[in-house]
């Protein structure tokens, strides 16, 4: 198989520091990529690396097949958006956005018109085409230097945060038309992003890096349901977690006990590798808690006191003491309310099927 | 380029009394005295001036050698501005490419000069030329203008956001391209500022004449000491010192001109694209 963007064991390290460590990729042909990530976890410099701006230490970089080490960032055809904006100061909004046309021998004044034209529009620019970048809007700006990599159709694209300055509504638009466009012009692009309805509505695939390594990489939807450790778990989305060790195994069905006590149910598959004894950690969604069931004969029941109540506008967030230090988050259809205020105690039960097996 | 006005400031207005009586009493007296006295008749050192005339001025500007005088000293001066600009900018360029610590060692290396006494360097600067040539004054001058455009360059140049650079590189253009598109646009007004103060040094340099022209190379400033200290015709040398003034004026504010120069390209570009993008007119 051919990729377009293709990384093998690339890494960066500073000094002692290793900002990137060991990153792994393969992306297809105008596949879109969003890598995910908490502040310092070495996004922008792997997209550094990518658009030639710095060496990695080690790792070899391809696009198209072709090894990208020593290659300068102009004879790479990629573009990048930039963190922070980066535009022309001395240059007008036009001519920013036609930048890199200009620099792949496009002269043509009646084509670059019209393609800048066609920009403005998608990112809703038009009439500040004669200003300066200092005459703009920290959004405005942004938008101008997203459309100043989009314009060019390169092999491939590099977002470092596109959107982060941009209202709400703005960004929801903006990003379905970058996708659009993506797509129509099939384009490989790396979409940065702290946010992660921005990267699940974006991506094809979506990439969490954590301290330098790429942890899992997975379609959108397994994202959220099937985290593979617990650090995605815990960034994407909100869970609780329980740690214990397996005390048995039935094919996917495991009991576990926790370290606060707790025998827990779950079926998850793959279970049936485990062995007794081992050590492991259960996550589950707080939306995936069942409140009530007092006395029933419910698997996994729990209860705990409330220590607070947050209100969510579609639902309501308790904050609940399980005993042991032990907090757990547990959320509730407003339409489900339980009559539950602080310091009640509220039982719940955690749904087997939804509990979730993280750091294996 | 529109500058907005501050409308306050942290500073006292009274303050101001202190640097404006030491200007008025060192600088705006003598020169109105020295202004005066170019248009009277100089009688001796201690006497009374003589009656009212535009002698003084006539003969300058209808000798013809003291307009050769005036033109070397512009000649000389914009050349050597000229060769600093040119040798100052790919040394500042690297100053401000380097590590921190490298920086220190290099800026503190390139102002070392200005630490050498001037008539110190330029009796080591004797030993390699010859004196009394147009070659010596010239080196002199680049000698002694280069530092100055070398720190004032530095700031410009540092002031240029490297990721602008990079967002250049990664739109496809190579260094060069990067450089002349994106660097050096941006550095024009310090390259111009630093080579208005390298021309106006250079024209006022009297040490640099004196020692390496050796009597034979004659500029505005060795000629008005000469009037004022050898003839002892204080009348000419004030006529000679206001229109050298009044050049050295005129010189240093055509940087202004540049200013004015872009505002108007601003200007019309932002008209024809207007027009343009819109779709207005096609008429390119
Ligand atoms: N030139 C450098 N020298 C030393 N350390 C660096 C350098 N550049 C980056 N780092 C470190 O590398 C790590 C990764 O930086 P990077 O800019 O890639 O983070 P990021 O994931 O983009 O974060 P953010 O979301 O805040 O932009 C950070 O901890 C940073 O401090
Ligand atoms: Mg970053």
């Amino acid at each position: 198989m051919d990729y377009q963007l293709e990384l093998t064991n690339v890494a960066k390290h500073y000094r002692d520091f290793i900002a990137v460590d060991n990153v792994d990729l393969q992306i297809k042909k105008g596949e879109i990529i969003s890598l995910l990530g908490s502040s310092g976890c070495g996004k922008t410099t792997t997209l550094r690396m990518i658009a030639g701006l710095i060496d990695p230490t080690r790792g070899t970089i391809r696009i198209q097949g072709q090894n990208m080490n020593g290659v300068p960032p102009h004879k790479r055809d990629i573009s990048m958006v930039f963190q922070n904006y980066a535009l022309f100061p001395h240059l007008s909004v036009y001519e920013n956005i036609v930048y890199g046309l200009k620099m792949r021998k496009i002269r043509d004044k009646k084509v670059l018109m019209e393609r800048a034209r066609e920009m403005m529009d998608i990112v809703q620019l038009s009439g500040v085409e004669n200003r300066l970048p200092r005459e703009l809007s920290g959004g405005q700006q942004q938008r101008v230097s997203l459309a100043r990599a989009m314009i060019v159709e390169p092999k491939v694209m590099l977002f470092d945060e596109p959107l982060s300055n941009l209202d709400a509504k703005l960004r929801e638009r903006t990003r379905v038309e970058i996708r659009n466009l993506l797509k129509r012009m099939n384009v490989t692009a790396i979409y940065v992003t702290h946010d992660q309805e921005e990267a699940l509505t974006i991506s094809d695939r979506i990439a969490v890096m954590n301290k330098g390594k790429i942890e899992q990489i997975t379609v959108p939807t397994e994202l959220y349901t099937k985290p593979a450790t617990k650090f995605i778990a815990g960034f994407v989305g909100h869970a609780n977690f329980f740690e214990g060790t397996v005390q048995h195994v039935d094919g996917d069905r495991i009991l576990v006990k926790s370290k606060g006590g707790h025998l827990i149910q779950a079926v998850v598959p793959g279970a049936s590798q485990l062995s007794f004894g081992k050590e492991v950690t259960l996550a589950i969604r707080p939306e995936n808690i069942l409140a009530g069931g007092a006395g029933e004969n419910r698997p996994n029941l729990v209860s705990g006191t409330v220590t607070a109540r947050i209100y969510l506008g579609s639902t309501v967030r308790y904050l609940v003491d399980a005993g042991e230090g032990k907090e757990i988050e547990i959320d509730l259809q407003t339409k489900h309310l339980v009559d539950c205020g602080e310091g009640d105690t509220i039982h719940f039960s955690l749904d087997e099927n939804n509990l979730i097996l993280v750091d294996r | 380029m529109r500058r907005e006005k501050d409308t306050w400031s942290y500073v006292n207005i009274w303050y101001l009394i202190i640097p404006l009586a030491y200007v008025t009493f060192l600088f705006l007296i003598p020169i109105f005295k020295m202004i005066y006295m170019s248009f009277f008749e100089f009688q001796g050192v201690g006497k009374a001036l003589g009656v009212f005339t535009w002698h003084n001025y006539a003969r300058f500007l209808m000798d013809p050698y003291y307009w050769k005088v005036l033109g070397l000293t512009v000649g000389l001066s914009f050349l050597s501005a000229v060769i600093c600009a040119v040798m100052g900018y790919p040394v500042a360029y690297h100053l401000c490419r380097v590590n921190a610590k490298a920086k220190h060692i290099l800026t503190a290396l390139s102002i070392l000069p200005l630490w050498v006494p001037i008539t110190v360097r330029l009796f080591g600067l004797m030993s390699l030329v010859e004196t009394g040539t147009l070659l010596a004054v010239e080196l002199g001058l680049v000698y002694c203008g280069l530092p100055y455009m070398i720190m004032i360059l530095t700031g410009p140049i540092g002031n240029v956001n490297r990721s602008v650079e990079e967002a250049s590189y990664v739109c496809g253009a190579g260094f060069w391209t990067t450089f002349f598109r994106i660097t050096f646009p941006l550095t024009i007004p310090g390259l111009v500022s630093g080579f208005m103060l390298v021309f106006a040094l250079n024209t006022a340099a009297f040490v640099v004449p004196v020692i390496l022209g050796n009597g034979k190379i004659i500029t505005m400033t060795t000629l008005i000491q000469q009037q004022a200290t050898y003839i002892y015709d204080w009348g000419f040398a004030a006529s000679i010192s206001v229109i050298f003034l009044i050049v050295s004026m005129i010189i240093s504010n055509s940087g202004k001109l540049y200013d004015l120069w872009q505002a108007r390209k601003a200007a019309r570009s932002e008209k024809l694209l207007r027009t343009a993008v819109r779709g207005e007119g096609e008429n390119l």
